[in-house]
């Protein structure tokens, strides 16, 4: 029997996960210009720092002495991860806190190297940036190597109900993603939000009106890869498992997908898109699922298709779904509106205009 | 006389990776598109003569191995270029998104390729996804005297034939002018008569082909997997940028430094600091950092040398 709320429900948290990554790419690419192609790299650091953060918590608190990814481990946890509520939300908070401040230091890093040459170049240096971690993940003992971490314990594994576990899980992911959400909502209208879109239209001319680009490039690359590294977290905590063969290029290119259809530079196209795309994996999964033994994996198909979505887009609706819009500031309004003594209940209903406008985009 | 292993893999890893990264450096310097999809024109290259000869049921010669796998990497590419890239540049798309573009076309052909694979491994019912190459070619053979390794010979032969006759086509033929004009002035070289849809035709047709024999060179010797052009497309791309994406004889500089690195300079660290033998990509990466460091390469790809625009204005770039 097909489990229609189960099935809300699981497409429902990969849907936060992923609008938290489209969001940061909206930020990167539609915003700033920045051509990130290995936006998969810092969603893997994020959740290799929280394999191994919340699996060494929990065993050292609980006196074991096994390596993290020993089958010993895996077992213990199984014992260990529904009896203390406490940790296991104390885990979650510091490894998001952990995965945060990691996947940010390094994509700070990142741009040194790439702050003098063109989106070309920055696209292949942080792609082969994303391949070349997945090689050294794989050789890399202390987190398992190729076969990674397991029995990575759900922050709400203390709970007995399945189902409800699983709600509360993914009311946690939509409530961050709200909160990125408004985050970025607030960075890209403020007037450093201004400079990324100058940066993106033109770096030369913004350099020359005074603006430290390659500085305002750097902080927005940490936040955004910070950002990703928690959507990474969240995933890890999702799955219970992590492995460096989960982050392959072709995620990123999902990611990208969601952005372009969505609309570059504007937040709600790339909730839009996120939404399309995770109901896309979700769907074929399920496929694969009910219909064993078809002529092929229709996970293949799930990946042309977002292949020809992306080509048919740029093609048909570069702007994508939404399209950018300029930035409403105070001054617009007043400028626009001579705000005269107007009416209590008109001053009321030009605030709920202006709070849905905002909220809706 | 015995020829020490290392020495032996850094010259065919260098035959390899040039075949590999001139096409790239060849296309981004004509068409002006980083093409991400170069990675699955190495795969069907590499798969082929393979699939061919298991549909056939028999062992295939070389001879015709190489110029079968030249055409259907040209075939590829050239149906990317029609169906991608061109629509897309007559829309006054910008370089970034032709690479967006390049990477959905990526995407795309790989999967395609994957589902098509495992129609044929069902058909067939043989392994495909972990095959190696069944062209025929003798293990050693004698030439004047001396008993030498055929394949190597033969990838030795293939690389000079393949790079001379490049090099002859780009400057001693009409048409190969016709590219280097579009290359360096597009509009100029337009308006002189150059047909310039005719021109990138023709380059795609070369890169697809050239970057499928180098496909072909990889499945003489190792494994062949649907994920063979995205385990080198690090290297590959680290050997372009060292010849700034625009030089095709830097770019083959580039895979001897890449070779030699992964191959000869691998070694050494392993002597001295016991650095694992796994640990090849990240001398490709560390490469690619240095390059983008020290000689950033300017004029290609847009963006700002922020450090070295004083010596680049002097030098009137």
């Amino acid at each position: 029997m097909f489990d229609i709320f189960g099935f809300l429900v699981s497409w429902l948290t990969l849907f936060g996960i992923y609008a938290i990554l489209s969001l940061c790419l909206n930020m990167e690419i539609g915003y700033t210009g920045m051509t990130n192609f290995g936006l998969v790299a810092f969603l893997g650091i994020g959740a290799f720092v929280t394999g191994y953060v919340s699996i060494s918590m929990f065993l050292s608190l609980y006196g074991y002495n096994y390596p993290i990814y020993s089958l010993d481990a895996v077992i213990a946890m199984g014992q260990i991860s529904g009896k203390n509520p406490l940790l296991n939300l104390s885990a979650f908070v510091a490894s998001l806190i952990l995965s945060f401040l990691v996947s940010g230091a390094i994509g700070y890093l990142i741009t040194y190297p790439t702050l003098r040459v063109g989106p070309a170049f920055l696209g292949i240096t942080i792609l082969s940036f994303g391949e070349m971690l997945r090689i050294f993940m794989k050789h890399f003992e202390p987190t398992g190597g190729a076969y990674g971490l397991l029995g990575i314990p759900n922050p709400f594994a203390w709970v007995p109900d399945p189902a409800l576990k699983s709600q509360l899980f993914m009311l946690t992911t939509l409530a961050i993603l709200a909160g990125v959400f408004l985050y970025y909502r607030k960075l890209s209208e403020s007037p450093y939000g201004r400079v990324l879109r100058s940066i993106r239209e033109d770096e030369v001319a913004s350099l020359c009106l005074g603006k430290p680009v390659p500085a305002v490039k750097a902080r927005l690359l940490f936040v955004a890869s910070g950002i990703s590294g928690i959507a990474g977290s969240l995933l890890v905590f999702y799955t219970g498992s992590v492995s460096p063969d989960m982050f392959v290029t072709a995620v990123t290119f999902e990611v990208w997908g969601m952005v372009i259809v969505g609309g570059r530079g504007n937040h709600t196209g790339a909730l839009v898109g996120a939404v399309l795309f995770s109901l896309l994996n979700r769907v074929s999964s399920a496929l694969s699922f009910l219909f064993p033994g078809m002529l092929f994996d229709p996970n293949y198909v799930r990946w042309m298709l977002v292949g020809v979505i992306i080509v048919a887009a740029l093609m048909y609706r570069p702007k994508g779904i939404f399209p950018e819009k300029p930035i409403r500031t105070e001054a617009w309004n007043i400028f626009e509106g001579p705000a005269t003594d107007r009416g209590l209940k008109k001053r009321l209903l030009e605030v709920l205009k202006r709070s849905a406008r905002w909220l809706l985009g | 006389m015995e020829v020490p292993t290392e020495a032996f893999n850094t010259i065919w890893y260098f035959c390899m990776y040039s075949l590999m990264a001139v096409p790239l450096t060849l296309s981004y310097r004509i068409s002006k598109v980083l093409n991400f999809a170069h990675g699955v024109y190495i795969t069907i290259g590499a798969y082929a003569p393979i699939l061919v000869a298991i549909a056939l049921n028999a062992r295939i010669s070389p001879f015709v191995a190489v110029p079968f796998a030249f055409l259907v990497g040209a075939a590829v590419a050239l149906a990317a270029h029609m169906l991608v890239f061109s629509p897309l540049t007559k829309r006054n798309s910008s370089p970034v998104t032709l690479m967006i573009a390049s990477m959905g076309a990526w995407i795309f052909i790989k999967y395609a390729f994957y589902a098509l694979l495992d129609i044929l491994q069902k058909a067939w019912s043989t392994p495909l996804f972990y095959t190696t190459s069944n062209v025929n070619i003798p293990e050693q053979i004698e030439v004047v005297g001396l008993v030498l390794n055929a394949k190597f010979l033969m990838v030795v032969g293939l690389t000079s034939l393949s790079l001379s006759l490049l090099l002859v086509f780009l400057t001693r033929t009409k048409l190969g002018m016709a590219l280097r004009a579009i290359a360096d002035n597009s509009d100029l070289a337009q308006i002189s008569g150059i047909s310039k849809e005719q021109v990138l035709r023709v380059t795609w047709i070369i890169s697809g082909g050239i970057a499928a024999i180098s496909g072909f060179i990889w499945s003489l010797f190792s494994y062949v997997s649907p994920e063979v052009g995205d385990t080198v497309i690090l290297q590959v791309f680290a050997c372009s940028v060292i010849g700034g994406l625009t030089s095709v004889p830097l770019t083959v500089v580039g895979a001897l430094v890449i070779s030699s690195a992964e191959n000869l300079f691998i070694l050494v660290l392993y002597r001295f600091f016991s650095v694992p033998l796994s640990f090849r990509p990240f001398l490709s990466f560390l490469a690619l950092l240095i390059t983008i460091l020290v000689r950033p390469p300017a004029g290609a790809g847009g963006g700002l040398p922020y450090r070295y625009r004083l010596r680049q204005l002097r030098r009137g770039d």
